[in-house]
C-alpha cells in the first residue's frame, strides 16, 4: 500500500526540523502579538505579558512544590503559552490550565505525578485554587485537543548543554571564567520561559542567544565562536534583544503590578466552572 | 504473555458486527462495535482488543482509504490518560520513517482517544504461524527483505533517541507484498537524558524477545535490547516458531524457565565473553546454576532451516550475550549478509513452497 518508489530517501533520524514543533509551533512574534489582543481581558496588551509571566512563576512555583523536574516544568510552561495563544484568559481559568500543563508535561516527561498530589500542593500554594481532580481530568482532555496532540517539546537545555561542552567555546574562554560564564547562560535560560520566545524560536537559537547575551554581560568572546558555527545572526539578535526589553520591563515593574493583574484575573467569571473558594 | 495484544492484528478478524446504533462515549458497559467513529471513519470490524482499549478498521469517507483506529480506554480511574498513551501519542505523532507505522490522525470523541492509523493487512506473527500451520517456510530472501526494513526502521528509531522496548513478531506489520512497519509505541521511550532512570519502568519487552541482560535484572540497559529482539525474529522466521519460548514468571522474580530456554542454545554466558555480567543483580544467582545441559547449539537448532552462513554470522552476532558487543542497527544493516545482496531482489521474493525440511 506504501509505494516506496516516489517517496523521498527515509530520514536519517528525526531532527528538529520534521518535528511536530517545528512544523506547528514557531509562530511569529507577530502573530502572538495578534492573539494576544484577541484574547486579552484587558485593553492594555502589557497586562496579557504580565498574565503570562504572573503563571509562569506561578507554574515554576508549583513545579517546586510538587518536587516535578524542571525540564517537565519548561515543557508545562510551553504547552500553558501554546495554550493561550489558541484561548483566551476569558474563556479559560488559567488557575486550572496551569496545573493541567504541569500535570500532562510530568506524564509527558516521564515523571508523572498522581492527580491527587497535584490537587493537594494547589491548595497549599494558592487558597484561591479550589480546582479538584474531577477538573483537571476534563481539562486535561480540553488541553490535549489545543495543544493538536503535538507534546514532544523540544527545549533549549540540550544545545545549550552541548554549546557549553564545546571544546571552541572552552578554548576562548579563559578557564577562570568558565563557570561564571556557564551559569550566566543558565540564568538567561531559564528567564526566557518569561517571556513568549518559547513560541517564535527554535531552541537552538535560544541557546546561541544565551551563549551570546552572557558573552556581552560578562566581557567574555563567546560571540566570536558563535559566528564561526553556523547560526541566524538575525534571528539571534532577535531573541537577545526580547530577552534584554523583558529585563528592563521587570526591572520597574513592582511585585505590586503582577498582583493587580492576579486580582484581575480572579475576578473574571468563569460561569459556573470555578468552584467556590475554600473555606478558610 | 504480558501485554501480548497491543495493536496486534490477530490472524481471522472476526466477522463485522452488525453496525449497532451510534454508540455514544459509554465507558463502562462493555463496548459494542460502533458503527461510526467520529465524524469520518464507517468501521468495518473489531481487528484487535486489549488493554488499551480497541483496534478498529475502518473507512475514510473522505478518500475511502482503509484505516486502523485504536481506541483508547481510560485506564486508570482518577490518573486520566495513561503514560502508556500519553507515550505512543507523543512519539507516533514525530515519526515518519517508511518502516514505521504512520499516523494519519488523532481525534476525541467524548473522553475516547482515538488514533487513526494507515490500514496494513497483518503481520508477522500471523504470518509466521500460517506458514507453520501449512508446513511451509520463509524464503531466504524474504527473511533478509523483512530484517532489513525492521534494522531500517529500528535505526531510525535508535538515531533518534527512541527505544521500542516491545520489539516482537505481533508489532511488526506486514502487508502481503512484505512489507514491514514497526507498530506499537506504549512502551517506546526517549533515551537521552531521561529524568528518571529506565528500570522504573518495570519490566519491558515481552519475556520470550526480552534480552539477557533484562532477564538478569539490568538496570541501566540500551537500545542493545531492541537488537536482541531482532535476533530472535531473525531466528523464529527461519524456524516458523519462536526461538526462546520461556513461560513467564509473575512479578519481579527470576525469569529462571526463560533464561534455561536461552542457555539451552546460546549456552551459558561466561564474564570472559561478557565482563559486565558479574555486576548483573540476578547473577550471583544464575552462576551457581550447573553449567549442565547448557552448550552452543544455535547451529544445530537451526539446522532444518539451512541458514547460508552469512545468516547464521549475523544471527549469533544479533544475539550476543554481551550488549556492549552485540551489533548496533547501523552495523547490522553493514554486515556481510546485506551487502553482498541485492535489496530488490529480495523485496520481490515470495513465500517459497515447503522443501520438506521445514520439521521439528
Amino acid at each position: 500500500m506504501a509505494s516506496s518508489s516516489s517517496s523521498p530517501p527515509a530520514k536519517r533520524y528525526l531532527e528538529f526540523q520534521d518535528s511536530t514543533h517545528s512544523a506547528h509551533w514557531l509562530l511569529s512574534p507577530a502573530e502572538v502579538a495578534e492573539a494576544d489582543m484577541r484574547h486579552s481581558f484587558s485593553a492594555d496588551p502589557v497586562d496579557v505579558f504580565k498574565a503570562k509571566l504572573l503563571y509562569t512563576q506561578y507554574l515554576t512555583a508549583l513545579g517546586r512544590r510538587a518536587r516535578v523536574r524542571q525540564r517537565a516544568v519548561a515543557t508545562a510552561i510551553v504547552y500553558f503559552r501554546r495554550f493561550y495563544y489558541k484561548y483566551s484568559f476569558l474563556e479559560h481559568d488559567p488557575l486550572l490550565i496551569a496545573p493541567t500543563a504541569l500535570w500532562v508535561a510530568s506524564k509527558v516527561e516521564e515523571c508523572s505525578m498522581q492527580a491527587k498530589m497535584l490537587v493537594g500542593h494547589l491548595a497549599h500554594l494558592d487558597m484561591e485554587n479550589s480546582y479538584q481532580v474531577h477538573h483537571l481530568l476534563d481539562a486535561e482532555f480540553h488541553l490535549i485537543e489545543a495543544l493538536r496532540f503535538d507534546l514532544v517539546v523540544y527545549q533549549p537545555y540540550l544545545p545549550l548543554t552541548e554549546y557549553l561542552a564545546h571544546p571552541a567555546l572552552c578554548e576562548i574562554i579563559e578557564a577562570s571564567s568558565h563557570e561564571n560564564f556557564r551559569q550566566t547562560a543558565w540564568f538567561l535560560l531559564n528567564d526566557c520561559f518569561r517571556t513568549d520566545l518559547v513560541l517564535c524560536h527554535p531552541p537552538h537559537t535560544i541557546a546561541q542567544a544565551c551563549i551570546h547575551m552572557a558573552g556581552t554581560l560578562l566581557g567574555l568572546p563567546s560571540s566570536k565562536w558563535l559566528y564561526r558555527i553556523d547560526i541566524d545572526t538575525q534571528q539571534v539578535e532577535e531573541v537577545t534583544m526580547t530577552l534584554v526589553r523583558m529585563y528592563d520591563y521587570c526591572s520597574t515593574m513592582a511585585d505590586r503590578e503582577l498582583q493587580e493583574v492576579h486580582a484581575e484575573l480572579t475576578s473574571i467569571q468563569w460561569g459556573a466552572r470555578r468552584p467556590p473558594r475554600r473555606a478558610n | 504473555m504480558k501485554r501480548a495484544s497491543e495493536a496486534q492484528l490477530p490472524p481471522r478478524p472476526p466477522p463485522p458486527l452488525p453496525s449497532s446504533p451510534r454508540e455514544p462515549s459509554a465507558p463502562s458497559a462493555a463496548p459494542a462495535t460502533p458503527g461510526v467513529i467520529g465524524q469520518h471513519y464507517d468501521v468495518l470490524s473489531k481487528v484487535g482488543e486489549g488493554t488499551y482499549g480497541s483496534v478498529y478498521k475502518a473507512i475514510d469517507r473522505r478518500d475511502l482509504s482503509e484505516v486502523a483506529i485504536k481506541r483508547m480506554k481510560n485506564t486508570r480511574e482518577g490518573e486520566g490518560i495513561s503514560h502508556t498513551a500519553y507515550r505512543e501519542i507523543a512519539l507516533v505523532r514525530e515519526l515518519r520513517h517508511p518502516n514505521v507505522v504512520s499516523l494519519k490522525e488523532i481525534f476525541l470523541v467524548g473522553r475516547e482517544l482515538n488514533l487513526v492509523f494507515e490500514f496494513v493487512a497483518g503481520d508477522l506473527a500471523e504470518r509466521i504461524k500460517q506458514l507453520r500451520e501449512t508446513h511451509a517456510t520463509f524464503a531466504p530472501q524474504t527473511i533478509r527483505h523483512v530484517m532489513r526494513q525492521l534494522l531500517d526502521g529500528l535505526g531510525y528509531l535508535h538515531r533518534s533517541w527512541i527505544m521500542h522496548r516491545d520489539i516482537k513478531p505481533s508489532n511488526i506489520l506486514m502487508s502481503v507484498d512484505s512489507h514491514v512497519k514497526i507498530a506499537d509505541f506504549g512502551l517506546a521511550r526517549i533515551f537521552r537524558s531521561p529524568l528518571r532512570a529506565l528500570h522504573h519502568d518495570g519490566p519491558v519487552v515481552t519475556v520470550w524477545y526480552r534480552a539477557p541482560e533484562l532477564l538478569l535484572g539490568s538496570k541501566q540497559y540500551t537500545s542493545a535490547v531492541d537488537v536482541w529482539a531482532c535476533g530472535c525474529i531473525m531466528a523464529e522466521m527461519m524456524l516458523t516458531r519462536a526461538l526462546f519460548t520461556g513461560s513467564e514468571a509473575k512479578g519481579n522474580e527470576l525469569q529462571q524457565d526463560q533464561l534455561v530456554k536461552v542457555f539451552r542454545v546460546l549456552g551459558k554466558p561466561r564474564p570472559d565473553e561478557w565482563p559486565k555480567l558479574t555486576e548483573l543483580p540476578h547473577w550471583p544467582q544464575v552462576s551457581q546454576w550447573s553449567s549442565q545441559g547448557y552448550a552452543d547449539l544455535l547451529a544445530q537448532r537451526l539446522n532444518g532451516a539451512q541458514p547460508s552462513p552469512e545468516a547464521l554470522s549475523l544471527l549469533r552476532k544479533l544475539l550476543k550475550y554481551d550488549p556492549d558487543t552485540r551489533l548496533t542497527t547501523d552495523q547490522a544493516l553493514q554486515d556481510s549478509y546485506f551487502v553482498g545482496s541485492d535489496a530488490h531482489a529480495d523485496a520481490g521474493g515470495v513465500v517459497a513452497p515447503s522443501a520438506g525440511a521445514s520439521g521439528r
